[in-house]
């Protein structure tokens, strides 16, 4: 399965509300194989939103096992039509950055743990809670499926002593 | 010498700063580039290094600051960068460090001389006290370029912290690219 090239700012398609899939039949398997090819291929290899190949298509692949940090998750997963349901109030700043923003890398804050409703890829109903690290990119991944990118939501190093010092 | 200039503006706080300054630098085609602009309690401050259209406009921009100046009592002063400093990127800081406790001076001195010792570069620093209790309360946040010498650094900062009574924590900066 061919990797895709990575579509990056300033591309429009990034900035679109992604279509929902209802189709659930060779076509999305493919798409979902491309995708997981072209992260494990990309630096990051964490996860990927269609988006992110240029197809307006509610899907995203995540696997925090290719973490170089060790921490808790669900191992390869694929979301079709995520969506977050429940977000922690509270709240962890972590420094991202995105293969399709290159050169950028901001902090930003992200739930410490969430609550995602998604679609495997034969269409069944599921849900699963994410904490930490693999929440983050839960979440990085569904912004790029509604047109939002990471350096929407930074804060200042000003925030980063009031966060971490009160 | 570029076509890059550094401008260095301050002024009373008010608003429309921002907005006077870009005019001007509009009117002569000036491009903001890269800017540091802050609130310092009743002043508005303001780094900007713009780029000029051709070689030839720094006229045209001494006669714009100089209008500027006039019209709305700012502070100005210009200083032509060279080559080198346009091309040269600001390391990437990989730690952040963040100081608080009481005020007194000279928080920013050991800081500052425990890194410099280091040769640990600064990339990015901002102080301000505020009222906390009835005590006036220091804070520092710096993004540093600390490499290998992290574990070293934090212990000394550790017995800064000790011998000037403020907290001193390091936060290593790991980018996540997703």
């Amino acid at each position: 399965m061919p990797v895709k090239s990575l579509i990056t700012l300033p591309d429009p398609r990034l900035r679109q509300l992604a279509a929902p899939i209802d189709q659930f039949n060779a076509a999305l398997a493919e798409l979902m194989q491309d995708m997981t090819d072209t992260m494990i291929a990309g630096p990051g290899g964490v996860g990927l939103a269609a988006s992110q190949i240029g197809e307006s298509a509610r899907a995203v692949v995540v696997d925090c096992s290719r973490s170089q940090r060790p921490c808790r998750n669900h191992g390869m997963l694929c979301l079709i039509n995520p969506e977050i349901t429940a977000l922690s109030e509270g709240k962890a700043l972590g420094r991202e950055g995105c293969l399709s923003v290159p050169e950028w890398v901001g902090m930003v804050p992200r739930a410490r743990r969430i609550t995602v409703n998604y679609q495997s890829m034969d269409g069944q109903r599921l849900s699963l809670s994410a904490a930490g690290f693999e929440a983050r990119v839960i979440q990085h991944e569904v912004d790029h499926l509604n047109g939002k990118l990471f350096i929407d939501r930074v804060v200042s190093v000003h925030d980063l002593v009031r966060r971490m010092d009160i | 010498m570029s076509n890059f200039v550094l401008l260095s503006i301050s002024g009373r706080d008010r608003p429309g700063i921002v907005r006077d300054v870009a005019e001007a630098l509009l009117g002569i085609q000036a491009n903001i580039e890269d800017s540091s602009m802050t609130a310092l309690r009743g002043r508005f401050t303001m780094m900007l290094i713009v780029g000029l259209p051709e070689e030839g406009s720094l006229a045209a921009l001494r006669a714009a600051l100089a209008d500027l100046e006039q019209r709305t009592g700012l502070t100005l002063q210009s200083q032509a960068l060279s080559d080198e400093e346009v091309q040269a990127r600001a390391p990437t800081p990989d730690c952040v460090v963040t100081v608080s406790g009481a005020d007194k001076p000279g928080i920013v001195h050991a800081v500052a001389e425990c890194l410099g010792a280091e040769s640990i570069s600064i990339v990015d620093l901002s102080t301000r006290t505020m009222e906390a209790e009835g005590d006036e309360m220091y804070m520092m946040a710096l993004e540093v370029c600390a490499g290998e010498q992290v574990d070293a650094l934090t212990a000394k900062l550790a017995d800064i912290s000790r011998r000037i009574h403020v907290d001193i924590e390091v936060h290593k900066l790991e980018t996540n690219i997703i």
